[in-house]
């Protein structure tokens, strides 16, 4: 700690910083009323953020003080940036896969649940090879391909029901029975529900 | 007054490679790094499904933008009081430090009052739980929940901190003007406050 430096400097440095935080955060709420392209105002946004975490760690959590060790300490962390360099191909690669089922009502959930089971069953199979093949490339090939990539398919066709003929109830894996809540999967079938 | 400051260093070691910080200060350090990490694995896993999810929402078109800025602008605040606090206990002026701890309890309550109104709200209005969101897909709201949520506990975690502080100033623990512990608690406080930025970018911002 900076024993030398007196109490009216360190409280008028704290204050100092503090209106810099202040001004920063409406800058940031400002920005994403900018127009433009949003990847470039994202930036700008995030780039604020730092700035205010780095304020906040430095001169707040007296790292300014602190020896280099310690620093190093302090940003340890940011290993997690390497994560994501790795993440961020397989994301662009994979997307999009996951669809939703919009809220309906339960006793549907419980009606289907058995094809429910099947469907997640046989995309757990198919998913690591079928995943980056966009959707109507299946659609094209879906005879040739086995029934359960058809399954798959996202973008159901109408009186084509293909969840019903796809994968035998048989390959249903011993799922929980309360699934009601896990059907993030297998678009396909949302559209027979409503 | 700059002999009293010196007093506020008295707890620390021989120098070493942390420059004679006390054990207490480089634990937290080390605790707040893997703090860190659980936030940014759960940030990480966010920013995943919001990638892989083609109509994910606008947040701030579901998101109150004005009252998170208000929080965020209150969380600032008391982190000024909080490094406040430390300056006044160095120079043993514990009267003032109690009340600026208080201060930053104080709004630190404050904030998890505003996040229980806004939770109660987005529940009624936007038709948000853990697991369903009317307006789109239901992760948007399953990790807004838990992101905030675990903020949340921190900062619950941190009040609680800051309470047990100002009793212990009360009693007189830090007449002394060794502030150690006082600065120990500032350091989960400020993490707090750092991470809270982040989020609201990320999570209402973005």
């Amino acid at each position: 700690m900076a024993a030398h430096v007196s109490q009216e400097e360190k409280k008028k440095l704290y204050f100092k910083v503090f209106f810099a935080l202040f001004i920063i955060t409406i800058l940031e709420v400002a920005a994403t009323f900018l127009p433009g392209h949003k990847i470039i105002r994202d930036l700008i946004i995030v780039m604020f953020a730092c700035t205010k975490a780095g304020a906040v760690g430095y001169y707040y959590m007296h790292l300014s003080h602190e020896t280099k060790w310690l620093r190093i300490v302090a940003v340890m962390p940011m290993i997690i940036l390497l994560y994501v360099v790795v993440l961020i191909p397989d994301t662009i690669r994979s997307r999009p896969t996951a669809t939703y089922l919009p809220i309906r009502p339960r006793v549907l959930v419980e009606h289907h649940e058995e094809h429910e089971e099947a469907e997640e069953a046989s995309e757990e199979e198919t998913t690591h090879d079928e995943q980056a093949a966009p959707a109507h490339e299946v659609q094209a090939t879906g005879s040739a391909h086995s029934e359960a990539s058809a399954a798959e398919t996202t973008v159901p066709q109408a009186g084509v029901p293909s969840a019903t003929e796809a994968a035998p109830p048989a390959a249903a894996a011993p799922a929980a029975p309360s699934a009601p809540a896990a059907p993030a999967a297998g678009g396909g079938s949302a559209d027979e529900w409503r | 007054m700059s002999q009293s400051s010196h007093a506020g260093t008295s707890i620390r070691r021989k120098p070493d490679i942390f420059g004679g910080a006390s054990h207490g200060k480089v634990g937290m350090w080390i605790f707040l790094v893997t703090d860190a990490l659980t936030f940014s694995g759960l940030l990480l896993g966010y920013g995943i499904l919001r990638a892989k999810i083609p109509d994910w929402p606008v947040p701030s078109k579901y998101l109150g933008i004005s009252i998170s800025s208000i929080a965020t602008f209150l969380l600032i605040c008391s982190s000024v009081t909080m490094v406040l606090a430390q300056a006044a206990g160095e120079v043993r002026d514990t009267k003032k430090m109690l009340r600026y701890l208080l201060l930053t309890a104080l709004g630190g309550a404050i904030f998890l009052g505003i996040q229980a109104f806004e939770y109660k709200h987005l529940a009624h209005a936007m038709g948000m739980t853990f697991s369903e969101f009317l307006h789109g897909p239901p992760q948007f709201a399953s990790s807004f929940f838990i992101v905030t949520g675990f903020h949340g506990f921190h900062v619950f975690s941190g009040v609680t901190y800051l309470l047990i502080m100002a009793l212990r100033t009360f009693l007189g623990k830090y007449d002394d003007g060794n502030v150690n512990e006082v600065e120990i608690c500032g350091l989960f406080w400020h993490f707090v406050d750092l991470v809270w930025i982040l989020v609201f970018t990320l999570i209402y911002l973005i």
